[in-house]
């Protein structure tokens, strides 16, 4: 039941977001193509390198744009969907006292932050996402089966997930610290290990990310399910239950946050 | 006889905060270690307020009385004490309380500042599951009382501060709510528009809707509340009949006078007024009208001294709620 | 009497960046892990490759190249662009353009604060960590002065999109992300330019943004020498002198705009 009432909240709340995106026009479109090329410098770094090597310790050029693709297509829903409680909104909501006016309505606070903002320059990222995979799976002769959407969509949600817990958990730092900015920063940087192959890295780097600071679930290891890799092809299937564990902490941390909020000022 | 429908009991709010210092020693200073004070917001608050009541709540800033607010608003749990409303604790079952509270916050706005008025109601409708007759019954007699037919379709940023003014607070009835907060309601309004948000408020409050008012305006105090709870240091120091404390700031005007230069050494002022500040060419004259009246004051000034300027200033709460402190009531 | 306005508001800057003690550690931490990121890449790619040395790099000089570069990104972060964005949208433009300073020199002073604050409370820790994992170098007086040029040459290119807030009220957060995208790629921050097919190096070669990166990354590492160092500084110059004066030719333009729509 309740579920009903937000979906219906939810749509409602797309709307009027499409109707502020049919107004800022040239705003929309600018923003979309400057996402879609901050993918670019990557792919052109692969392409040069690829000038001077075969492969990149065993992966083809096609792999690696295939594991960047889900990476940016990743990246790029939860940029859509779910920036509304990113950690830059949260430093924003409780700097100006905005964040009060979310806490008085009759639904859960984080859904009501998560539905007044979708960001449609996150499509960027998506578009790009979508064209490397599909470019790439062809160069690497996957084919699209019903099962085989049905996997993608599947571990694309649980990487999703992993994303999502992550920066819920850094939001929710903003409750206790003065700007969590520099901590998104931090992550930013961190996730390019997320890019690239994780056998390029040494083992206990791979143990961290695979056990504590686990973004090894946000492309990597889901990939190996396409690539068939045999030895890693366990890790594929943790994806989902990483992703869903990973939110269920991040949740708590927000709740717990939420209670012991102090609103500053008026 | 009407049930309470808030109840605060004993509440206590303590925060800890950063102790901060100027210079860059400081600064540096700061990045090795840090210091806590603790603040106590609420020291033992208690009042009951009945349903239909129409409470100004009013005190100097920093004084606890945002903090008692929003622990009504459930946004703040207190560090003890308890607080029921409507049969719910606020700050424990926020969101089943929220479906039946309204809160108009009068420096910020809840309408979304790109698209029109109504769309932010329509998007409300749909958050607080308002039935379509009760919603077109509230937003037919809140256009109407509030004349907003002109503004429904315009978007939000091309509103002036009183249109908008009274376009939140109608989306914050739309649902409604029983209990309503409204803090600064009428700030930056000119006269017209304050006679208009007083009326409709006024007309709520008849309907059995419970009014929760902080202001700076005195006037709305005056014109709206029948009771008045002031707040400051933490603790209430007045929690009655609005009429007694009026009387208290009833007897206080001010008069500014800019005299011409070379200014008088010595001002000799009537029986009731007397200097309260001086500074150079301009004096502050405070005058205790059940003594005197202003117009006498003023023509017994302009008679004697050369006067540049003069202006009549009503005494802020605080400067009020400072005497009521030293003085009592 | 106008340099110790300019040097206070440096100072005031710098002041509000050591209030943030988390930035503070966040902002030595982030070269480190870029770093590590880049070194495990960078050592897979020269695994991979039949040859020691790749566009004229062996491993060792690429680390170096690459440790350097990313010291370099990380205090020469310009927040002009975003200051101007903000006051020509608020409209306290205005109110910086009364003052008696000239506005593009009030601009530097606070971008200088940042390199301040970095200068004295992250360069000792990050540099006495390179030393450490065993990146010293080179480091001479032409390697500061290309370094100097390369600072000033970035600014320049910063302070000119900045110069698009007048034209567009204030929304320059494309023109923002392409500046951005065109110098990772194009000066050599990345990869070094030596990498890139020989048609693209040249077109790549005759815009400004080698200047700020690649020009003292190659004298650091030793990649150019001689006669080669003196004409790099010499091309620096160059373009500093060249956009410094585009720079003050489009101030004066684009401030004529604020005036007459009105301040």
């Amino acid at each position: 039941m309740r579920v009903r009432h937000y979906l219906r909240v939810y749509l409602e709340f797309i709307k009027r977001n499409i109707q502020v995106w049919a107004e800022g026009k040239l705003d929309f479109v600018i923003g979309i193509v400057a996402i879609f090329l901050t993918n670019v410098t990557t792919i052109v770094f692969f392409w040069v390198i690829f000038q001077h090597i075969p492969t990149l310790n065993g992966w083809s050029f096609a792999q690696l744009l295939f594991m960047f693709g889900f990476v940016a297509l990743t990246t790029g829903i939860w940029h859509v969907f779910l920036t509304g409680c990113s950690p830059w909104s949260m430093d924003h909501l409780i700097r100006k006292g905005n964040l009060d006016r979310y806490m008085l309505r009759p639904i859960n606070t984080l859904a009501v932050i998560i539905m007044r903002n979708i960001d449609e320059d996150g499509f960027g990222d998506v578009a790009a996402g979508i064209m490397l995979l599909l470019y790439s799976s062809s160069m690497l002769g996957i084919a699209w089966t019903p099962q085989m959407i049905l996997a993608f969509a599947l571990l694309m949600s649980g990487s999703i997930m992993v994303i999502f817990a992550i920066t819920l958990f850094i939001s929710s730092m903003a409750f206790w610290v003065t700007t969590v900015r520099s901590l998104m920063e931090m992550f930013w940087s961190a996730i390019r290990f997320a890019e690239y192959p994780m056998d390029i890295y040494s083992m206990s780097l791979v143990w961290i990310l695979t056990y504590i600071f686990p973004i090894g679930f946000v492309s990597f290891y889901p990939s190996q399910f396409f690539f068939q890799n045999v030895q890693w092809m366990p890790f594929a299937y943790a994806t989902p239950v990483v992703g869903i564990a990973l939110l269920a902490i991040a949740y708590a941390s927000w709740r717990y946050g939420l209670k012991n909020y102090t609103s500053v000022g008026h | 006889m009407p049930e309470n429908i808030i109840e605060v009991k004993n509440v206590k709010k303590e925060f800890r905060t950063l102790k901060k210092k100027a210079g860059l020693k400081a600064s540096l200073a700061t990045l090795l270690s840090r210091k806590y004070k603790v603040i106590r917001a609420l020291n033992g608050v208690s009042f009951e307020i009945k349903e239909g009541e129409f409470v100004g709540m009013i005190g100097p800033n920093g004084a606890g009385k945002s903090t008692m607010i929003k622990i009504l608003t459930g946004i703040l749990t207190p560090s003890s004490g308890k607080v029921t409303a409507m049969g719910l604790v606020p700050y424990e079952s926020r969101q089943k309380y929220a479906q039946n509270v309204g809160v108009v916050f009068g420096q910020r706005t809840q309408l979304w500042w790109d698209l029109p008025v109504k769309d932010t109601f329509d998007l409300l409708r749909h958050i607080y599951s308002v039935p379509m007759d009760v919603y077109k019954e509230n937003m037919k007699r809140f256009t109407e009382v509030l004349e907003l037919d002109k503004y429904l379709h315009q978007p939000v940023r091309k509103l002036s501060l009183g249109e908008r003014m009274r376009c939140d607070l109608a989306a914050s009835l739309l649902h409604n709510p029983k209990i309503v907060f409204l803090d600064e309601p009428t700030i930056g309004l000119d006269v017209e528009a304050k006679f208009r948000i007083r009326e409709f408020l006024k007309e709520q409050n008849r309907n059995g809707m419970t009014i929760i008012l902080t202001t700076h305006d005195m006037g709305d105090i005056e014109e709206l509340c029948p009771r008045t709870i002031i707040i400051d240091k933490g603790g209430i120091i007045y929690d009655g009949l609005t009429s007694k404390f009026r009387e208290r700031v009833a007897t206080q005007r001010a008069l500014i006078v800019d005299f011409k230069e070379p200014s008088p050494k010595k001002i000799v002022l009537p029986s009731g007024a007397k200097i309260v500040n001086r500074e150079g060419d301009r004096a502050v004259i405070g005058i205790n009208i059940r003594k005197t009246t202003v117009a006498a004051v003023i023509k017994h000034v302009l008679s004697r001294y050369g006067v540049d300027d003069i202006a009549t200033q009503e005494p802020s709460i605080e400067e009020t709620i400072r005497k009521i402190y030293s003085e009592g009531i | 009497m106008a340099l110790s306005q300019y040097t206070a508001i440096m100072l005031v800057r710098l002041k509000e960046q050591l209030t943030y003690r988390l930035d503070f550690i966040v902002g030595i931490v982030n070269p480190f892990i870029q770093l590590a990121v880049l070194w495990f890449i960078w050592a897979a790619i020269y695994n991979s490759s039949p040859e020691p040395i790749i566009g004229g790099f062996t491993f060792t000089m690429m680390m170096t190249y690459t440790a350097i570069s990313v010291v370099m990104r990380s205090f020469m972060n310009p927040n002009t662009e975003y200051w101007v964005e903000e006051e020509v949208k608020t409209g306290s433009i205005a109110g910086a353009l009364i003052k008696p300073l000239s506005y593009p020199m009030l601009c530097f002073s606070r971008d200088s604060g940042d390199v301040l604050s970095w200068l004295i409370t992250k360069a000792p820790i990050i540099l006495f960590a390179f030393i450490f994992l065993g990146i010293a170098g080179p480091v001479s007086l032409a390697f500061f002065l290309s370094l100097f040029l390369g600072y000033m040459i970035n600014y320049t290119l910063v302070f000119i999109t900045a110069m698009w807030a007048f034209w567009t009220a204030g929304y320059i957060w494309g023109m923002r992300l392409s500046r951005i995208i065109i110098s990772e790629l194009a000066s050599g921050a990345i990869i070094p330019l030596s990498f890139f097919p020989i048609w693209s190096q040249n077109l790549l070669n005759m815009l400004p943004f080698q200047a700020v990166f690649s020009a003292p990354l190659l004298i650091y590492t030793g990649t150019i020498a001689g006669d080669a160092v003196l004409s790099s500084i010499l091309m620096q110059l160059a373009w500093a002198a060249t956009l410094s004066a585009i720079a003050y030719v489009l101030w004066r333009i684009s401030i004529k705009r604020v005036v007459i729509q009105g301040g």
